[in-house]
């Protein structure tokens, strides 16, 4: 510490500027999407690569290029995310996070094209603005100064940008987008402009990248850069800027100072990915809350349905069937069709890792490749010895379901923990094996390559059998429960710890099988197969295959086998993360789109009803459940919606509300709004109380009546106006409802729907709602109200629901 | 009967928030308490600590036995059961295998309170996501009360069921009652709280609106 010299100290500080950019890019994302967006660091090299250009081959001035790549990059990310957003919104986080790799990847290919469309400009690059300071023996220009005081130009552009409607609105729109549409929060707009700010950001840290530290135009953003800008990011819980700035400073001193003293560049990286695994687990255990885990689930049945629809249809199936083999013959005819199944046979196995673990934990196990790399380093190892074979494949099947059970440690600590430990293991793996240019690990071939495939590829049936034997057995239903909703278990008698551990150990083990399968098939690989980047292959494979089923990881292994030996090097592996995005962008359920009307030949809207809902018909997957309901209600009418439990109450609410898709004719003042999304009929008047989860969580009081637009003042009807500062997560579940409620009310909607308002209203509270209701009625507007605990005198006009009708 | 559930100056924090303040309860062996209160007094934070889902300070007893420092699957095995108000967990599991999880030593009381509740029996293949609001409730509460636990705790069971539910899960009570299993129950409806309880605990309202 003592002889550290100071010139090592100003590179660090440089170094630390553009990583707190960097970091401050994903914090500001993470506020806006809930998810770790790993297309920013990719964005930000496009940037700098685009500016290099316009600077060396086109001869544009530094300021105009910089001003013009950073414009660039920030409506591309804001395309990129209004494009996928309405898609993504319900995906769990780590769903997201795979997605935004593969955006990530469009970027990097885009980058890196760059250099070869211009014609090969120089390399790199100084700005100094005439400027230059001599610190110890390091000279620093202006861009590096540029660098150094960067994170500040951050700060205050985010200083400005929270202060803003438009960032209240992508935060409501994280938290929650059904709820945040019914406030009348555009999604595509709200996601666009919080993707344009972190853009901002991250191209500006790479715009200044290549003057500042003489980086390479053309270098495509490897994990090792993430890994850079993710230990900031963790350390500040995703939430704080200051603090991901302070830390990404220091840690640009700490990457420089090891550097320093070991004089190996695999010792920063070793270094980094340690920092990372650390902030990760002094990070404060985060208790899911209760929204996230039905959001994530309720996704993850969208998923599995729409994937067995899929399966259903045969027609597709045998077209996919038939493409797959072409490619596969195409590309077997190059290779050879022993040393194409080898390399299968080990992507397989990994990607069936990966598999389990979202099946059983719901976790992105980004370490199932690394732990391959380490089962083939302790197979090496063990294979000449008297232990043998098999004596291997235990010992590496020991060593990886270790590895595995910690990281389910890991994953205590809050959202994508796990995936950002398994980045960390992908960086180490490759400080080790690759930079530093070690043996890769070989075993003598056995009984010949032909025999060792064919090994190969009975493990890998083993391994998919294990698989389905698992998930349907009652440990791994039990693991499910776990997964969905942790409190629940454990009120249950099950331990979710243990479980969770279980099944992360046991996909170690898988992965660490992988890797004695593919040295068993492949007795020499080449080093480059232990790099970093390719952990996300088994990943892509396991989500472009289907995720939730248990071939998914043999079904992405053959299709990107096939794709990695018709196109090798980067752009397969860029292609491989590109297809991935694309099929998870093709499985993610879409919002309900109200849109989807048929049956025009139902009866015009009478004039006098405010609102007519007329012959709605809407189900869930197949189950139908409203037959041809008719609603009406005249300006200042309650309409009680009744029925008992399952026929539809709350699904005609939200189906008027525009949340859930139905036919049938919904007109408001007699215009028909049946095409118009949610948010577009909560801008035409139309609010809706939702039953569950009425509030969002993460804002305050006070931020919920900023974002109905309407005065603190209102508070005071429901005994709220000295709470405006609380987080409305803390508020007791009747303290929501009433918060709900009155900002309904007090935005003055032409039609209010409230779905259970009145349930877990104790008596004094339950008057208060039924006054802000007959209030709003006797102001002209119409009011429909489903559920229990109505107060008896409330409502002047009913609908009778039928009881569900069984089926199946 | 002899010591059923008993909670003596339980207290839970969160946040710097008081949210529990010294609470002594004892239910007997087949007794049913009603706890009563304003929105925000606490009453699904007392049956959280209880079960151990968040942290608390004061003794915590079950049949005698201390179970303060147990983890909640723990209490679960000791034969604490729970209901919430967010209903069943959605997901992707079956009716049938969430009831089969939850209940291995048999589930026929549940079958049989569903069917009662529902008019008909209910569908063991459908997925719990699936469920309508009502009907995942229904369910949970049936998890929660298809064994014979010593203790049952029940948060609002029947705030968005309708009367042939509410009917059937008084019975159920009723019956586990009188087998000896203390019941808590957290709910507003006056009628279901005055046709079961045996005694009602109002939690005062929160204080620190005030502060």
């Amino acid at each position: 510490m003592v002889d550290l010299p100071l010139g090592i100290v100003a590179l660090g500080l440089v170094q630390g500027g553009l990583i707190a950019l960097g970091a401050q890019a994903l914090v500001i994302a993470h506020r806006h999407q809930r998810a770790i967006d790993l297309s920013l660091p990719a964005l930000g090299a496009a940037a700098g690569a685009s500016a290099g250009i316009l600077v060396t081959a086109a001869g544009w001035p530094f300021v105009v290029a910089a001003v013009c790549a950073v414009a660039g990059a920030a409506v591309a990310s804001a395309l990129a995310r209004a494009a996928v957003a309405p898609r993504l919104q319900y995906a769990p986080p780590a769903v997201a996070l795979i997605a935004t790799a593969g955006i990530g990847q469009v970027f990097a290919a885009f980058g890196s094209a760059l250099p070869f469309i211009a014609g090969h400009p120089a390399p790199t690059y100084r700005v100094d603005f005439g400027v230059s300071i001599g610190v110890d023996r390091v000279t620093l220009g202006g861009g590096q100064l540029l660098a150094m005081v960067a994170p500040v130009l951050g700060l205050a552009v985010f200083a400005i940008w929270r202060r803003t409607r438009a960032s209240l609105e992508a935060e409501a729109q994280s938290q929650d987008p059904e709820l945040a549409a019914t406030f009348a929060v555009n999604p595509r707009r709200a996601a666009a402009f919080g993707a344009a700010v972190a853009g901002v950001l991250a191209a500006t840290g790479g715009v200044l990248t290549v003057p500042a530290l003489g980086a390479s135009i053309s270098a495509a953003p490897a994990p090792a850069v993430w890994i850079l800008f993710l230990a900031p990011a963790v350390l500040a819980r995703w939430r704080s800027i200051p603090v991901a700035t302070i830390a990404g400073v220091a840690l640009g001193v700490v990457a420089q100072a090891a550097q320093w003293w070991t004089g190996r560049a695999a010792a920063g990286q070793l270094v980094v990915a340690a920092i990372l695994v650390v902030a990760v687990a002094v990070t404060r255990a985060e208790p899911g809350r209760a929204g996230d885990v039905a959001a994530a689930s309720a996704w993850r049945t969208t998923v599995d349905q729409s994937l067995r629809r899929l399966r259903s249809r045969w027609a597709g199936l045998v077209l996919g069937v038939l493409a797959v083999a072409v490619v596969v013959a195409a590309s077997t005819a190059s290779v050879g069709p022993a040393r194409w199944l080898g390399g299968a046979a080990g992507l397989a196995a990994a990607a069936t890792a990966v598999a389990l673990a979202w099946m059983l934990a719901g976790e992105v196990f980004v370490a199932a490749w690394p732990l391959a790399a380490i089962g083939a380093v302790v197979t090496a190892a063990t294979f000449a010895t008297p232990l043998g074979a098999s004596g291997a494949l235990v010992a590496a099947v020991a060593v990886g379901a270790a590895l595995g059970a910690l990281c389910a440690l890991a994953g205590r600590r809050g959202r994508s923990a796990v995936a950002l430990v398994g980045i960390a293991l992908a960086v180490a793996v490759e400080a080790a094996l690759v930079t530093n240019g070690a043996e890769p690990p070989t075993i003598e071939p056995a009984g010949g390559g032909a025999g060792g495939v064919a090994v190969a590829c009975t493990g890998v049936v083993l391994l998919v059998a294990a698989l389905v034997a698992v998930t349907r057995s009652r440990w791994g239903r039990r693991a499910v429960l776990v997964r969905d909703d942790a409190r629940r278990a454990a009120t249950l008698g099950i331990e979710p710890a243990a479980t969770r551990a279980g099944a992360l150990a046991l996909a170690g083990a898988f992965a660490a099988a992988a890797g004695w399968l593919g040295l068993v098939a492949q007795p020499a690989p080449v080093l480059e197969t232990f790099g970093a980047l390719r952990a996300l292959v088994p990943v892509a494979m396991a989500v472009a295959g289907g995720l939730v089923w248990s071939g998914a990881g043999l079904a992405g292994a053959v299709v990107l086998r096939a794709v990695e030996t018709a196109a090798p090097g980067d752009i397969a592996a860029f292609g491989v993360t590109g297809l991935a995005l694309l099929v998870v962008l093709a499985f993610a359920p879409r919002p309900s789109r109200a849109g989807a009307v048929r049956g025009g030949d139902v009866d015009g809207p009478s004039e006098a009803a405010l609102l007519a809902a007329r012959a709605v018909y809407a189900g869930h997957n197949g189950h139908q459940v409203l037959d041809g309901v008719t609603l009406e209600s005249l300006p200042g009418q309650i309409v009680e919606v009744r029925g008992p439990n399952g026929s539809g109450k709350t699904t005609l609410l939200r189906a008027v509300a525009g949340l859930h898709p139905s036919t049938g004719s919904v007109a408001l003042e007699g215009r028909r709004v049946n095409r118009i999304g949610a948010s577009g009929r909560a801008g035409a008047g139309i609010a809706f109380v939702p039953a569950e989860r009425p509030v969002f969580p993460d804002l305050t009081v006070a931020e919920h009546c900023r974002l109905a637009r309407v005065e603190l003042t209102v508070l005071r009807a429901v005994g709220l106006e000295l709470r405006t500062s609380a987080l409305a997560g803390t508020l007791s579940g009747g303290e929501q409802r009433l918060l709900a409620l009155v900002l309904a009310t007090a935005r003055r909607p032409r039609l209010l729907l409230a779905d259970e308002v009145f349930s877990g209203l104790s008596p004094a509270r339950a008057v208060v709602a039924a006054r802000l209701l007959t209030e709003l009625a006797g102001k002209c507007s119409a009011v429909v109200v489903a559920g229990h605990g109505l107060p008896g005198d409330l409502a002047s006009a009913a609908v009778d629901l039928e009881a569900p009708v069984a089926h199946g | 009967m002899g010591e059923g559930l008993e909670l003596e100056q339980l207290r839970v924090v969160v946040d710097g928030r008081v949210l529990v303040e010294g609470l002594s309860l004892t239910v007997d062996r087949g007794e049913t308490v009603a706890i009563v209160g304003p929105n925000g007094s606490g009453k699904t934070t007392v049956l959280d600590a209880v079960c151990g889902l968040v942290a608390s300070s004061g003794a915590i007893r079950l049949g005698g036995e201390d179970i303060h420092g147990l983890r909640p699957a723990v209490r679960a095995a000791r034969g604490l059961a729970r209901s919430f108000q967010t209903g069943a967990p959605v997901g992707t599991l079956r009716v049938g295998e969430l009831v089969d999880l939850a209940l291995p030593d048999g589930a026929a009381p549940a079958w049989a309170l569903l069917a009662s509740a529902f008019g008909r029996p209910f569908e063991g293949r459908r997925p719990v996501g699936e469920l309508s609001t009502g009907q995942r409730r229904m369910l949970d509460v049936a998890l929660a009360v298809g064994g014979t636990p010593v203790a049952v705790l029940l948060d609002e069971p029947v705030a968005v069921l309708d009367g042939r539910a509410r009917d059937a899960i008084a019975a159920r009570l009723i019956e586990l009652a009188g087998g000896g299993t203390c019941v808590v129950v957290v709910e507003h409806d006056r009628d279901f709280v005055s046709r079961l309880a045996t005694r009602v605990v109002e939690l005062a309202a929160p204080d620190e609106v005030a502060a």
